[in-house]
């Protein structure tokens, strides 16, 4: 870039950052932090991000922006540890950059990294919460029982050789509640108790949990929940995103309720679902409480998506299975699924459609497009 | 079509506007013939598609629902995959994501019904 260019850009960063201050609005800040972006200023951008955000807390673009410029500046610090951890390791950087691949949501990458810093330092237990909360989010995505069992294996392994572990214990205490495992819920409970490590989660979970008998076989807990695709209890602990983000999230709920009412009215169709994340809603005619049809969807869909993913045609979004007497219509985005299933000779085009419509508007709903 | 071998059917299959490749595997996974143009390897393709059939039946048995699944069509964003059941093996059809399902799937079931007939004669 010679003098003059440099001269071109210094002049239009100071017109777009007078206009920010004199006509704020959405806009003007994202042109601003387009400037800066173009000149490799993350830093920069995720305080006009933020000071955007602050003024306008509902503009989907901002969020965007800001969302932009955070990855851009972890993506700089992974690139940086990386060369560092090349040279000489060290315990808190590999916590670190496992931290990161964490928060971005890699979780291939968050074992990886955790595994190699245990195997160079294998005291090292602030990894192994790290590895323990990857497995946990992807226990409470897919509701896999070895994702969950190995969580709590590793979670066990940490509150041994971290009695005072709050975050051991929590996690330990939360994860039990939730599959039906009371009896270990409770003692992690009281250890929190005992730690003075106490909130109104904590309270709530052991009023609810009383006082349990007898043993948990927690492997055959995690295998039940996995073959049922469902939760035994509904979370407890808020999500760090606040309270928007589960405002969001029911209204979400609300929509696809709705919608899925709708759906099961279509020519042909049987029962319909619509799974967000660990939460499930299901119309129809459905046998009982431990009907297979949200396991089935859950199930082909993850194969659908891996399969799709490692043929290298992309990511999966609709899918349609024809077996013996029926169909399944599925469509999936994100951590979004909603399928149907059907008689063989239902109208597939309009039922995909209506799938379509159905995860988009709680996807828009999720992001707070519509706030 | 009629009368074809089954390598001839898997190159008119391949020559159908939109498709990127085909293959014919058996239900285990081994590739019994392929068409798929250099673009996909014959062992990865087989592979996947038997792992999703596998699973997607024991998903089924499991929830005590029948577990044939005649074909099952998977629309993805850079392309679509067709797996078709063809008796005790499977046609794979690869297309990209522009091509039309409708006329394509009537050709995909033509095709497995003459490899039915030609599987009893030329394997």
């Amino acid at each position: 870039m010679n003098l003059i260019q440099k001269l071109k850009i210094w002049k239009e960063l100071r017109r777009l950052e007078a206009r920010v201050r004199q006509t704020p609005s959405p806009s003007t800040f994202i042109d601003l932090g387009q400037v800066y972006i173009n000149l490799g200023m993350h830093e920069r951008t995720l305080v006009l991000a933020d000071e955007g955000l602050a003024l306008f807390p509902q503009s989907a673009e901002l969020r965007k922006l800001r969302r932009f410029a955070h990855k851009t500046r972890l993506n700089q610090r992974i690139r940086e540890l990386r060369a560092s951890l090349a040279g000489s390791p060290r315990a808190e950087e590999y916590r670190e950059l496992a931290g990161i691949f964490l928060e971005i949501g890699d979780l291939e990458s968050v074992q990886q990294v955790c595994e190699e810093c245990l195997r160079r330092f294998p005291s090292e237990t602030g990894v192994l919460l790290i590895q323990a909360r990857a497995w946990l989010s992807t226990f409470y995505r897919d509701l896999s029982a070895r994702a969950g069992l190995t969580a709590v294996s590793q979670l066990r392994h940490l509150v041994r050789a971290e009695p005072r572990s709050e975050v051991g214990h929590r996690l330990l205490a939360e994860v039990s509640f939730r599959v039906g495992a009371d009896r270990i819920a409770r003692r992690h409970v009281d250890e929190l108790y005992r730690l003075e490590a106490v909130d109104a989660e904590v309270e709530t979970m052991r009023d609810e949990l009383g006082d349990p008998a007898g043993e948990d076989d927690l492997e055959s807990l995690f295998h039940a929940v996995e073959r049922r695709g469902a939760l035994t209890r509904a979370p407890l602990f808020p999500s760090t995103r606040g309270v928007a983000a589960s405002r969001r999230s029911n209204d979400s709920f609300d929509r696809a309720r709705a919608a899925l009412v709708q759906v099961t009215r279509l020519e042909g169709v049987r029962k319909a679902a619509y799974i967000r994340g660990s939460k499930a809603l299901v119309r129809g005619d459905i046998r009982d409480s431990k009907d297979g049809f949200l396991r089935i969807s859950r199930v082909v869909a993850r194969a659908a998506q891996r399969a799709a993913r490692r043929m290298d045609i992309g990511s999966f979004n609709k899918g349609v299975v024809d077996a013996d007497g029926q169909r399944i219509c599925l469509c999936s985005y994100g951590e979004v699924l909603a399928a149907v299933a059907c008689a063989p000779n239902a109208p597939t085009d309009v039922i995909l459609d209506e799938l379509q419509e159905l995860v988009a508007g709680s996807l828009a709903v999720g992001s707070g497009r519509d706030a | 079509m009629g009368g074809k071998t089954l390598g001839e059917l898997l190159v008119d299959l391949r020559d159908v506007e939109g498709v990127r490749g085909c293959a014919l595997s058996t239900n285990d996974g081994i590739i019994v013939r392929s068409e798929l143009n250099g673009r996909f390897r014959d062992d990865v393709v087989s592979g996947l598609a038997s792992f999703l059939l596998s699973t997607t039946r024991r998903a089924f048995d499991e929830a005590g629902e029948a577990s044939g699944i005649d074909r099952f069509v998977v629309h993805a964003t850079h392309g679509k995959m067709v797996i078709k059941r063809v008796e005790d093996a499977f046609l794979i059809v690869i297309t990209d994501q522009f091509a039309r399902l409708d006329s394509l799937l009537r050709t995909v079931d033509a095709v497995a019904a003459q490899m039915c007939a030609a599987s009893r004669l030329d394997v």
